[in-house]
């Protein structure tokens, strides 16, 4: 019989612990880094070579004016997210275009931008295929 | 009757010296015995280990590269079948090679592409992830296309590995 208690006693914890950590981790992400977005998988090569389609990105809130030239900035869209880098600041909107791409996307406003992709030591901070499961899921 | 308990005892005592040939190498180095739980778990990882090592062995390898270069719209072809050579394209452009894989066994194969490097993420393909049946053949498509961001005259180097993995229950 104490065995069985102790048996579901540890099962109880480890569940506890990745509860926890599934729903506690995105939340510890949200605080600190100060955005409602904390992470975002990298579904397009079109940031190629910085960023890989399947990477897990980190993404920190961003005020309007400590936006700069050449930050990676999440913005919202009506198809979802579009992760580019700032290639021109304009008094009301932001112009951005991917790395690999040839063409600047249609300019934004900066109600709409989400934040920019954290950095570690100066790089930016990306878990590689840990993004694979929503770049599967997008293309079903 | 003395001369047959006299036999039993001798037969029960046996020396350490044959006690230790009787033990399996495991007991002799370790000193103790495996449960039975433990030689199972041993024999399934056993058997997990010689299919891995089966299916990579028998997988499909190819090198990949492509060199990117200056101007519009350039595309050098490289023949060769033995890699997947895309040749020099410049920015804008893409090549496509073909490999095909066939199923000559009786067994059906689930074929897994994976594609690593530099290259891989230059390289697209149409179809992955598929089951082949008994005789099938099948075309893998792939694609390069060389992004605004490839560094001019660099070579893009990578791996392909097409592996068949034995799957009886499909």
């Amino acid at each position: 019989m104490k065995r069985v208690l102790k048996f579901f006693l540890n099962v109880g914890i480890y569940a506890a612990i990745v509860v926890g950590m599934l729903f506690g981790l995105p939340r510890f992400l949200s605080w600190y880094l100060e955005t409602p977005y904390p992470m975002a998988a990298i579904t397009s090569g079109s940031m190629w070579p910085v960023l890989n389609e399947g990477d897990l990105v980190f993404i920190e809130g961003v005020k309007r004016d400590d936006i700069k030239m050449g930050d990676i900035v999440v913005w919202r869209n009506p198809q979802g997210f579009t992760i580019h880098r700032v290639v021109r600041l304009d008094a009301d909107t932001l112009v951005t275009k991917g790395d690999a791409n040839f063409t600047e996307d249609k300019p934004v406003a900066y109600s709409d931008v989400v934040g920019r992709t954290a950095k570690v030591f100066g790089s930016n901070a990306r878990l590689p295929y840990f993004g694979m499961v929503t770049v599967y899921a997008s293309k079903r | 009757m003395e001369e047959v308990q006299n036999l039993d005892s001798q037969e029960k005592k046996s020396s350490p010296a044959e006690a230790s040939a009787k033990a399996g190498w495991w007991e002799r180095k370790t000193g103790e015995k495996l449960k039975r739980s433990e030689k199972i778990a041993g024999i399934i990882f056993l058997v997990v280990f010689l299919l891995v090592f089966y299916v990579t062995l028998d997988a499909n390898k190819y090198g990949a590269v492509v060199r990117a270069i200056e101007g519009e719209g350039k595309v050098g072809i490289n023949p060769t079948t033995e890699r997947l050579d895309f040749g020099d394209l410049s920015r804008g452009t893409s090549a496509v090679r073909t490999v095909t894989v066939k199923n000559d066994t009786p067994m059906p194969f689930f074929v897994t592409v994976v594609r690593m490097g530099e290259i891989r993420g230059l390289t697209k393909m149409e179809k992955n992830n598929f089951v082949l049946h008994k005789g099938e053949e099948q075309q893998l498509n792939f694609t390069v296309y060389m992004p605004a961001s490839a560094e001019i005259d660099h070579i893009y180097k990578g791996r392909v590995f097409v592996f068949k993995i034995p799957a009886p229950f499909f």
